[in-house]
């Protein structure tokens, strides 16, 4: 793991291979670093710090283990979308 | 929290089994005992398996049209390196394998969740390899 990726810090870790029956990745809302942030709609980084994601907060359902987020991981590297707003002088640095 | 209130696996079970020899268990890394430990207890909190919590590592396993190749670009193309052992290599060190939700997704069955199941399951695989279709800018 490089420096860059090292400092890299998820808004809720995923696995995006653990898929359910909705076909999207989930997780716990309490595994999210600001749990205020992770809401319907919402984009977020998720993954790990080693290869983060993009993704849409799809829902939040209040589940026996605690609230379960679903999450569309969004195609590309999150560096594609940067590049993208620093082309349109939406993203200063 | 009441095992009574997960969801039991059971009722996401396909029927596919897939070939000991021939099928491939592709897991997308990072490849850590802390990580595989980690999703196995999320899993715990969600679904049950025999009425018992289920800790389990999701993997993709190659069948029919879903091969290696298709696995690494459609569902691991976020994931810099990916490992993989034979569905027999599991299966002869304990490990359960159900198909899962929609395929090529099953479930790898790992005991209690601990650190040294986790540990135990990586050496089914072999060595990391570099994801080809990672599509990586950083």
């Amino acid at each position: 793991m490089n420096d860059q990726a090292a400092a890299v810090e998820t808004d809720i870790p995923c696995d995006v291979q653990q898929v359910d029956d909705t076909g999207f990745v989930w997780a716990f809302l309490d595994e999210a670093r600001d749990p205020a942030r992770v809401t319907e709609g919402a984009i977020v980084i998720s993954g790990d710090p080693g290869d983060p994601v993009l993704a849409r907060v799809v829902s939040l359902t209040d589940r026996p283990g605690g609230t379960k987020v679903h999450l569309q991981v969004l195609p590309g590297d999150p560096q594609d979308y940067a590049d993208a707003l620093r082309r349109a002088h939406l993203l200063s640095a | 929290m009441r095992t009574d209130d997960l969801q039991p696996i059971e009722a996401h079970i396909r029927g596919d089994d897939p070939p000991p020899h021939s099928a491939l268990v592709v897991r997308g890394g990072p490849l850590h005992t802390d990580n595989i430990a980690q999703h196995a207890a999320r899993q715990a909190r969600e679904f049950s398996y025999q009425s018992e919590p289920m800790y389990s590592v999701s993997v993709d396993v190659t069948s029919g049209a879903w091969t290696l190749e298709r696995i690494l670009s459609e569902r691991l193309w976020s994931r810099s390196t990916f490992a993989t052992g034979s569905v027999g290599a599991l299966r002869k060190r304990g490990f359960l394998l159900l198909g899962t939700h929609s395929q090529p997704h099953f479930d790898v069955i790992l005991g209690n969740g601990d650190l040294e199941a986790a540990a135990t399951l990586l050496s089914t695989f072999g060595p990391d390899e570099a994801n080809p279709f990672k599509r990586r800018r950083r």
